[in-house]
């Protein structure tokens, strides 16, 4: 194990553990946790997200060449709004595991949602010619991905199924048709894989956020609903809630929904300079900007979450 | 012990730092030496007032410190690009200490160019070339994230054609004539936010952004592009801009407007065609804008 241990670097000037661009909590509590991996499953089911990464990346500290963790951990931080860690971890998944295909699905979702349409149509490529049902359909050697080719490759491949839906082949599709602004398609596409895994918050969000960008801010704020009632704790879910409140000029209740979901992840361990997600207080500043106080604009610029939370009465979840 | 006039007082912010650190950071790599000169201002917020209030000083770290930690971080980190040590250097602050509160630094680089000729560069010889003076600033909350800034300034460009000014309102205040063809002069300034603080290569970046403001003011090199206004190419680079870099997610733009008045000679008989022309030193025109990346809903 001393070859991998080498390659986690303590930095001297500041006390951070890093590992090729994942940097882990720097106060683990539960970093020598026997079955880290198994509870941290289980804390993600349950929507303990912070709690749930903290237990993960112990497992990985404890063996750094478990590409489960990896695929685990990599889409917890999505789902806990930090899309950069999620990137980092799925990477690394998929660098021991070249076939993972979950990971090779949230990594593309993940590319979508940074804007690198490239990395993530190549990541859907690789979901094809992994994939036992559809590799037949890859050519190798292919150049680098383009959208109009990939799409039709996912479209070829959704022929194969005439009397069923394959949520998986349906979810690569809606990606597909976000990442071309297609966004009716896309809607269909989720709803299909929605229609056979109805109870799949993911699938919720996933529809929601396409909703949200093709400006049907209502129907989104429905599905993110739906989202939250199957998992609380969803935070990303809450960010674009958030999101399509603003759209809707609704400020006051984003700023709600952003505190809600900054509170959720503040709350599960007070140990780590990174726990909240930079992206939802960058949209709450937004939000609060449009409220024109300008004192609470500057409690929101200086991260006085307690102030907010006082101020607009949102309480411990 | 607190004096009556304490009373009717509260603190709104604080901080305190060093200005103006500056130091020139040498790699060498045998013969071939590469050079980052900087120039560096960094403050500090402390968690206790009272250096201010009773004049304790026990919890400040003396702005001499401040200098010095500037130059041991140059040497045990290195310095590869102004964003990344502005980054260590706000960690530092941060991390080495349990009673501060914030960190802000603001940093230049001096425009040092490696002397080239025919292809050949020179091994370690440079010239200054203040084309465009590239900075940045780096803010960091306890517990929090950083958030950077890069900037562009004091880029001063000028086009002799395709720049118009018309349709403007007019009042009893207005003297102005319209125009289908005037200079256009101006010295850039811009400032964007970045999404996140890891994994970005600043110096891209900054490169990016710099040759689309230069791409949108000159236009194709054979015919150039039209401008009808200050404020319609500002805002095109800053479209480009952020349609180019997926990590930007903000954008301001300044572009004052340098005027040149074509001189009168018809007192002295001559016909001058804007071909001899005034620089106007003041007033300027002034046009700022500031634009960001809508917000995306997260699949």
């Amino acid at each position: 194990c001393e070859a991998t241990w080498a390659q986690i670097e303590w930095s001297d000037v500041c006390c951070c553990l890093s590992l090729q661009g994942y940097f882990f909590n720097a106060n683990n509590p539960y970093r020598d946790a026997p079955s880290a991996f198994a509870e941290g499953q289980e804390k993600a089911r349950e929507g303990d997200l912070n709690a749930a990464v903290l237990l993960l990346e112990a497992a990985i500290l404890q063996d750094p060449q478990d590409s489960e963790a990896w695929q685990v951990l990599g889409t917890t931080q999505a789902e806990n709004e930090n899309e950069q860690a999620a990137i980092v971890s799925l990477q690394r998944c998929l660098e021991l595991r070249p076939n993972n295909l979950p990971a090779l699905m949230a990594l593309a979702v993940s590319f979508t949602n940074s804007g690198m349409q490239r990395d993530a149509c190549d990541a859907l490529r690789r979901w094809i010619s992994h994939n036992p049902r559809y590799k037949h359909l890859a050519v190798d050697g292919r150049s680098p991905s383009e959208l109009q080719e990939v799409l039709l490759l996912f479209q070829e491949a959704a022929l194969l199924n005439l009397d069923c839906v394959d949520p998986d082949l349906q979810t690569g599709l809606g990606v597909l048709f976000n990442l071309g602004s297609d966004f009716n398609r896309a809607v269909e596409a989720f709803s299909a894989a929605l229609s056979v895994r109805p109870q799949d918050y993911l699938l919720w969000n996933r529809l929601g956020a396409t909703l949200a960008n093709g400006d049907r801010s209502e129907e989104a704020v429905e599905a993110y609903g739906r989202a939250l009632e199957l998992q609380p704790g969803f935070i990303r879910s809450r960010y674009n809630l958030g999101i399509s409140c603003i759209n809707l000029g609704a400020h006051r209740e984003a700023v709600s929904n952003f505190l809600t979901a900054l509170n959720q992840q503040r709350q599960s361990q007070r140990c780590s300079h990174q726990q909240m997600s930079a992206n939802i207080w960058a949209a709450l500043r937004i939000a609060v900007s449009m409220l024109d106080r300008p004192e609470l604009f500057q409690a929101a610029s200086a991260g006085d979450l307690d102030l907010l939370m006082q101020v607009f009465d949102v309480g411990d979840v | 012990m607190a004096t009556p006039s304490d009373q009717n007082v509260e603190f709104v912010r604080t901080g305190y730092g060093k200005n103006t650190v500056k130091v020139l950071v040498i790699r060498r790599e045998g013969r071939h030496h590469f050079i980052i000169e900087l120039k560096a201002d960094v403050e500090i917020t402390l968690k206790s007032r009272k250096d201010y209030l009773t004049g304790d000083n026990s919890d400040i770290i003396p702005t001499d410190t401040i200098k010095n930690t500037v130059h041991a971080l140059a040497k045990l980190k290195g310095v590869k690009t102004i964003e990344q040590f502005s980054l260590d250097i706000c960690l530092h602050f941060l991390t080495s200490f349990n009673h501060v509160l914030r960190a802000k630094v603001y940093m230049e680089e001096a425009p040092w160019r490696r002397l080239e000729k025919n292809g050949v560069e020179h091994a370690h010889a440079f010239i200054y070339s203040p084309e465009a003076c590239r900075f940045c600033d780096v803010e960091q909350n306890l517990n929090g994230i950083p958030v950077v800034h890069s900037g562009v300034k004091n880029m001063t460009v000028l086009k002799t054609t395709q720049s118009g000014f018309e349709g403007f309102h007019r009042d009893r205040f207005t003297t102005l004539q319209e125009t289908k063809d005037r200079c256009f002069c101006t010295s850039v300034y811009a400032r964007w936010r970045y999404n996140k603080s890891h994994d970005i290569d600043f110096d891209a970046a900054w490169k990016c952004v710099k040759e689309t403001i230069i791409e949108k003011f000159a236009g194709p090199y054979d015919r150039g592009e039209f401008s009808p206004s200050v404020q319609k190419t500002l805002y095109e680079a800053q479209v480009l801009a952020l349609d180019r870099i997926p990590e930007v997610d903000e954008i301001e733009i300044v572009m004052p407007n340098q005027h040149y008045i074509t001189i009168d000679m018809t007192k002295m008989g001559l016909t001058n065609k804007d071909e001899v022309l005034l620089a106007l030193d003041n007033p300027s025109g002034n046009i700022t804008g500031t634009v960001r990346r809508k917000q995306q809903a997260k699949l």
